[in-house]
């Protein structure tokens, strides 16, 4: 895909694209630092001119006299949006794919890892490079062994290194001290949830074998310093061998690299086959307790019993945050969501809306499923999410009610969806106080 | 004048005075513009009323716009006194000239750059934008990048001394 040109890039931050088109600019997004950077340009100069267009006011004091209803002034004086101070800034500007997997942090955690292991593959690369620029071949490719099992050579002794040896070690250390940052979080989170740790102990195998050699190489330097000696001495005929050995490490490299992430795949499946398994326990757990106490009756003391002897759940549990119950796709602030919609934001009154955000057309019934809808979100009391989904109408859309009895109707140009996880009783009183 | 017009008066005349105002720069002169856009919609009803009654309305700015805007700025600056006393006479001369100076900036587009520009602050959508201006909808990005860009680098070359008082 040719770049992006800015008409584009200006109807992809008004929401003017069709959905297959966001798939492909947000795919090209992703891949292309320079269009990146000109969407960033683009959208200080929408901000830059939609703020000085609102300059111009009838009433020359920032405010449109008609438009100053005491519910605008409300809403604006409402703190609970928590949006940011330029909606645009730091905000992620791809749209960012609805994800239903309950186990984000694990995910998160394991990227770490998994960069770890890169740093430490590009680390090792680089380390034989060097090695074989300065006129020699790393000391396992002469002693014809693989790359992956220096920590069973014996370490010298500090005073028996050459004079090159401490360039050696030194950048042993300095290619330790990144991998090592990187690897951080997999063997220092005491905060996480105990499943956590586990999976951190059973972090692959080669991939704390190599990071044992790392930190065996930046604590005493003795290993590199080993190495640098029998560089020090390699011969000329050790050179003639280094065009094939080099080609026989970049071989194992890889093939240590592909195993290791080969391996953190594996260990992703095992977690989220985890995750949706203690999801599935603990759901089948609620229902069998909730029978009973829906017939009035008390639990029989067998299960009660047999529920006290299960082990604890070790597992991760199905958490999921407040957006991904809402599905919202990208959180927006107010006046994102007024230009979305072309008009103010409908609210209810009387609630604070906990954020708003954009989702998929197909989410809300009813909508135009080539169009993202604006999702107001709100809190009850029991922690019940209620959406107050709001679409702009265009001609020839359909605006009947929504199946399921839940209340949809129109007002002005926006069509609103009034849903959530409450029961349609509870929908059905607050819908008069959708402003 | 009918339910439904007057229904339509109540849903889009202050958007469409506003659009006006930015417009022409003159607050009587977009009200008048505005009534006189609904009395045409009174004699034609329009089957889509927002493109229709902004397209008028443009139309109309068209054809006497140059010596409104002139007007419209004098004008502005007393009225500004008169409605807001409250403030300092130096913010209100602050707030008029630095209103004055984003109608310059606007301007120096051409008239269908502003037109799509304004549109767009009044909630157009690009569809709606390209049926009042009788534009392709596809050309709706392009000519609203342009403006914006140029609305903003004449904003900043009057912010750097460029410009001269009017």
């Amino acid at each position: 895909m040719s770049h992006l040109d800015e008409g584009t890039l200006h109807a992809l931050l008004d929401g003017e694209l069709e959905m297959s088109e966001m798939a492909e600019i947000q795919a090209h997004l992703g891949s292309c630092a320079a269009c990146g950077s000109r969407l960033r340009e683009v959208k200080q100069f929408l901000m830059e001119a939609d703020r000085l267009v609102a300059e111009v006011q009838i009433d020359a004091h920032g405010r449109a006299p008609m438009e100053r209803s005491p519910r605008r002034e409300r809403e604006s004086a409402e703190p609970p949006f928590r949006e940011p101070a330029d909606p645009w800034e730091g905000a992620p500007v791809l749209l960012i794919p609805d994800n239903p997997d309950p186990g984000e942090a694990g995910r998160r955690w394991l990227k770490r890892l998994a960069w770890a292991a890169s740093l430490l593959v590009v680390v090792g690369a680089g380390y034989l490079g060097v090695q074989v620029r300065r006129g020699g071949s790393a000391p396992f490719l002469t002693d014809a062994r693989p790359v992956t099992s220096p920590r069973e050579e014996t370490p010298a002794p500090a005073s028996s290194t050459a004079v090159s040896s401490g360039s050696s070690g030194a950048d042993s250390g300095r290619a330790a001290a990144p991998a090592d940052r990187s690897a951080k979080p997999t063997t220092s989170p005491p905060t996480r949830a105990g499943a956590l740790q586990k999976t951190a102990t059973a972090a692959p195998d080669s991939l704390a074998r190599a990071k044992r050699n790392e930190s065996k190489g930046a604590g005493t330097g003795a290993d590199g310093g080993a190495r640098a000696d029998k560089l020090a001495r390699a011969t000329p005929k050790d050179e003639a061998q280094v065009a094939p050995a080099d080609e026989e490490s970049r071989d194992n490299v890889v093939r240590e690299a592909a195993q290791a992430m080969a391996e953190l795949d594996r260990e992703r499946v095992r977690q989220r086959a985890a995750a949706a398994t203690a999801a599935l326990d603990s759901a089948a757990r609620r229902r069998s307790q909730a029978r009973p106490a829906a017939a009035g009756q008390p639990a029989p003391t067998n299960a009660v019993a047999a529920e006290s002897t299960e082990p604890p759940p070790t597992l991760i549990p199905a958490i999921r945050t407040p957006e991904q119950r809402a599905q919202i796709y990208l959180r927006i602030g107010l006046d994102e969501a007024s230009r979305q919609l072309g008009s103010p934001v409908h609210v209810i009154e009387g609630m604070s809306p906990i954020f708003m955000g954009l989702t998929q057309g197909r989410l809300s019934a009813g909508a135009d499923t080539a169009r993202p809808v604006v999702r107001v979100v709100y809190q009850d009391t029991q922690g019940r999410l209620i959406f107050l989904d709001q679409q702009r109408v265009r001609s020839g859309q359909p605006t009947g009610a929504a199946p399921g009895g839940e209340p949809a109707w129109v007002l002005g140009d926006t069509r609103l969806y009034l849903h959530g996880e409450v029961g349609p009783d509870v929908l059905q009183r607050i819908r008069p106080r959708v402003r | 004048m009918t339910a439904d017009l007057a229904q339509l008066f109540e849903q889009y005349y202050g958007s469409l005075v506003r659009m006006l105002y930015r417009r022409t720069g003159d607050r009587d002169r977009a009200e008048d513009l505005a009534q006189e856009t609904f009395a045409r919609a009174v004699s034609a009803p329009p089957d889509n009323p927002r493109p229709w009654l902004f397209a008028v309305a443009l139309n109309l700015v068209r054809e006497d716009g140059r010596r409104a805007v002139t007007r419209g700025r004098r004008l502005e600056l007393l009225r500004v006194e008169e409605d807001h006393p409250q403030l300092g006479p130096d913010a209100v001369l602050e707030r008029a000239e630095e209103v004055e100076r984003v109608k310059a900036a606007l301007a120096t587009l051409n008239d269908r750059d502003r037109e799509a520009l304004l549109l767009k602050a009044e909630g157009f959508n690009y569809e709606e934008i390209a049926a009042t201006l009788g534009l392709a909808k596809g050309a709706i990005g392009t000519t609203l990048a342009r403006a914006r860009r140029r609305l903003v680098e004449a904003y900043g070359a009057q912010g750097r001394g460029e410009h001269v008082a009017s």
